[in-house]
């Protein structure tokens, strides 16, 4: 039995299908990063888990315990807001130590629990300010204290970093989970961000649509997708996605052979009617022997060069080393997919193995 | 030469201010400071301060003063009592409900006053409407008076004052953001611990913006005392009334007047001071 476990929680708002049976698991330490498009639910399904809502059918436990029994002020599960929702009212100490005055906790265990998770959070010689004068990062920091400080048995985060500045959230990530991993406290984040859910979660868990397209290890969801959902919500640039409608694409002949070369699949396994075949941009090359394409256009983010270029009748986008190769608008190219890199979709989005 | 425009467009507004507002004050300042003849609203020449000395000094103007004060502060707190859980159901309606129930709350005040007061009138009869109702379900054997005590007063300011206490207090509700009050419950907060900690300190505020004004307009309050106190309950309004177009004492009510624009000017102050001390220590 897993520390948490969600089984097919319900939600509708009015007419509003939010969560359509949506089953979790979370194993108890793990940080569980929860990513999706906009409007699928996440925030719903933190705010059902911590019972600021209720769900209209389904069930869930805790630590073996049923949770939709305990009321929100008894489950002990910490909770931090996108917008950190500190009490405009108090100062950094009174927002902190909230959390423990209501459950009356005595003054001495107050102070040194307060000293603990400031030195945690770095917040030391702030307890006096008013949260109004604190910057965005210190804000962040004090709604992370103020959960923490009640020794959570599970930790909400709701985008707790997409009110940061590109440059602070790395490094906050990295506290955030230094934190939590030091504390040993079971977590779920909810991020718009693939690399933040990337590089924080030890298990990453796709929504789309109140369902769970797919969850598994980083690696596992970004390189072995179960749908093409999944593959292309993934990855940037967003993966190739190329038809294939009896074994033509936009007309141009593509053999068994060479889609099982490209995928890795028996050729067996490659379907006759329609389907979509999957290239990330990274597994495109120059290869001289290669298929014939035309460059559209040309981007450098830093590092890398996006070709966009029109391919086998579709636009595709190759990524490549910057500075290797002059790659100039309107010249020819010819590419290679990688082999073996190549995914196939049936025609409703499912993947085919 | 943008300026001078926006002057002229002002002209004939401020025209009217000096007109109904500046001019008349002036009058009333200055009769205030002039001896009273009866029979007559002629003053003889001459400055005297003896009518501010009798409003010090005479015992029945402070049991005046007392009761407009004892009266406003009771319908002040009772309006506060019966707003305060309206204003929370109003806050949580959805857009287009809490338009309809606020526009009720208002209804009665655009209908005027004196039909509120024939209203009351049936209502609080020895044999009215709340008579009939308490007799009949046995809560007393005799019927209560209501008209020309204290308590009748205090009925009707507090109906007739009460929209002002639920726009300020509902405004301020709606501006707690939820995730707020969430906050607060994840932590450990009971619903009532998340009243008295966040939800009520974050609407103070509004608490003292609507208590001042229904306080003041308690305090100044005409046409309530005087229909349903039935001349039996003397407060400022009614006396500064009184004394004006019954007995002809100009200097007199004039007098009252200033002393009483004195008072609201100095608890407005006052307010105004606590609500800024309140916004700072808030950080806004
Ligand atoms: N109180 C509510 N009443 C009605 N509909 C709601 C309510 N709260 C959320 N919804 C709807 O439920 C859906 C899911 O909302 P939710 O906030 O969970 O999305 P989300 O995945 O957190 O999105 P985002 O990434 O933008 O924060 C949305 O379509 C939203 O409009
Ligand atoms: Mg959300």
């Amino acid at each position: 039995m897993s520390f948490l476990e969600i089984r097919g929680i319900v939600k509708d708002f009015d007419d509003t299908k939010v969560l359509q049976g949506l089953d979790l698991d979370v194993e108890e330490k793990d940080i569980l990063v929860l990513l999706g498009p906009s409007g699928c639910g996440k925030t719903t399904l933190l705010r059902i888990i911590a019972g600021l809502l209720d769900p209209d059918s389904g069930s869930m436990t805790l630590d073996g315990k049923n949770l939709l029994e305990v009321p929100v002020e008894d489950r002990g599960i910490g909770f931090v807001f996108q917008k950190y929702a500190l009490f405009p009212h108090m100062n950094v100490e009174e927002n902190i130590t909230f959390g423990l005055k209501v459950r009356k906790v005595g003054k001495d265990e107050i102070k040194k629990r307060l000293d603990d998770v400031l030195e945690l959070v770095e917040l030391k010689g702030y307890e006096k300010r008013k949260v109004s004068e604190l910057s965005g990062g210190q804000q962040q920091r004090v709604a992370l204290a103020r959960a923490l400080i009640i020794k959570p048995k599970l930790m909400l985060l709701d985008e707790p970093l997409s009110n940061l500045d590109a440059k602070l959230r790395t490094s906050v990530r990295v506290n955030i989970v230094r934190i939590l991993k030091k504390l040993g406290i079971t977590a779920i984040m909810v991020t718009h961000d693939q690399v933040e859910a990337m590089t924080m979660g030890d298990k990453v868990v796709l929504m789309n649509e109140g369902k769970i397209s797919q969850e598994g290890r980083p690696k596992d969801i970004y390189f072995d997708p179960d749908n093409l959902f999944v593959a292309e919500f993934l990855g940037s640039p967003k993966i190739n996605v190329l038809k294939v409608e009896s074994g033509c694409m936009n007309g141009i002949n593509v053999g068994k052979e060479m889609l099982s070369k490209w995928t890795g699949l028996d050729e067996r396994a490659i379907p006759d009617g329609t389907f979509y075949l999957g290239v990330r941009p990274e597994y495109i090359a120059p290869a001289d022997d290669g298929i014939k394409g035309k460059i559209e256009h040309v981007e450098i983010s830093g590092a890398d060069t996006n070709v966009h270029m029109e391919l086998l009748g579709s636009g595709c986008v190759m990524r490549v080393s910057s500075g290797s190769v002059e790659y100039s608008e309107g010249n020819d190219v010819a590419v290679a997919f990688r082999s073996g890199s190549c995914y196939l979709f049936d025609s409703s989005g499912k993947r085919i193995r | 030469m943008k300026s001078r425009h926006a002057f002229y467009l002002m002209l004939p507004a401020l025209c009217m201010l000096v007109l109904i507002f500046v001019i008349p004050l002036f009058f009333l300042v200055a009769k205030s400071f002039q001896a009273y003849v009866p029979g007559t609203l002629v003053s003889p020449p001459g400055f005297t301060l003896e009518n501010y000395i009798n409003l010090v000094s005479d015992p029945y103007y402070w049991s005046v003063y007392l009761r407009t004060l004892r009266i406003s502060f009771v319908s002040t707190l009772v309006i506060l009592v019966l707003s305060y859980p309206l204003s929370v159901f109003i806050s949580k309606r959805k857009a287009r409900t809490r338009g309809f129930f606020l526009t009720l709350v208002i209804l009665p005040m655009i209908g005027g006053a004196m039909i509120q007061t024939m209203g009351w009138f049936a209502t609080l009869m020895r044999y009215g409407f709340l008579n009939s109702v308490l007799l009949a379900i046995g809560l007393i054997s005799e019927p209560i008076t209501f008209l020309g005590t204290e308590l009748g007063v205090e009925i009707g300011l507090v109906q007739a004052f009460l929209p002002m206490m639920v726009y300020p207090l509902t405004s301020s509700l709606l501006q707690i953001d939820r995730d707020v009050v969430d906050a607060a419950r994840t932590l450990g907060a009971g619903r009532f611990t998340v009243f008295s900690k966040i939800t009520f300190p974050l609407t103070l505020p509004g608490v003292a913006a609507g208590s001042v004004l229904v306080f003041m307009a308690c305090l100044t309050g005409f046409v309530t005392p005087s229909s349903l106190g039935q001349g039996k309950i003397q407060v400022f309004g009614t006396y500064a009334y009184q004394q004006a177009m019954q007995v002809m004492n100009w200097p007199l009510s004039s007098s009252f007047s200033i002393f009483f624009i004195i008072l609201i000017a100095l608890a407005s102050l006052i307010v105004s001071v606590v609500c800024r001390k309140c916004a700072e220590r808030r950080g806004r």
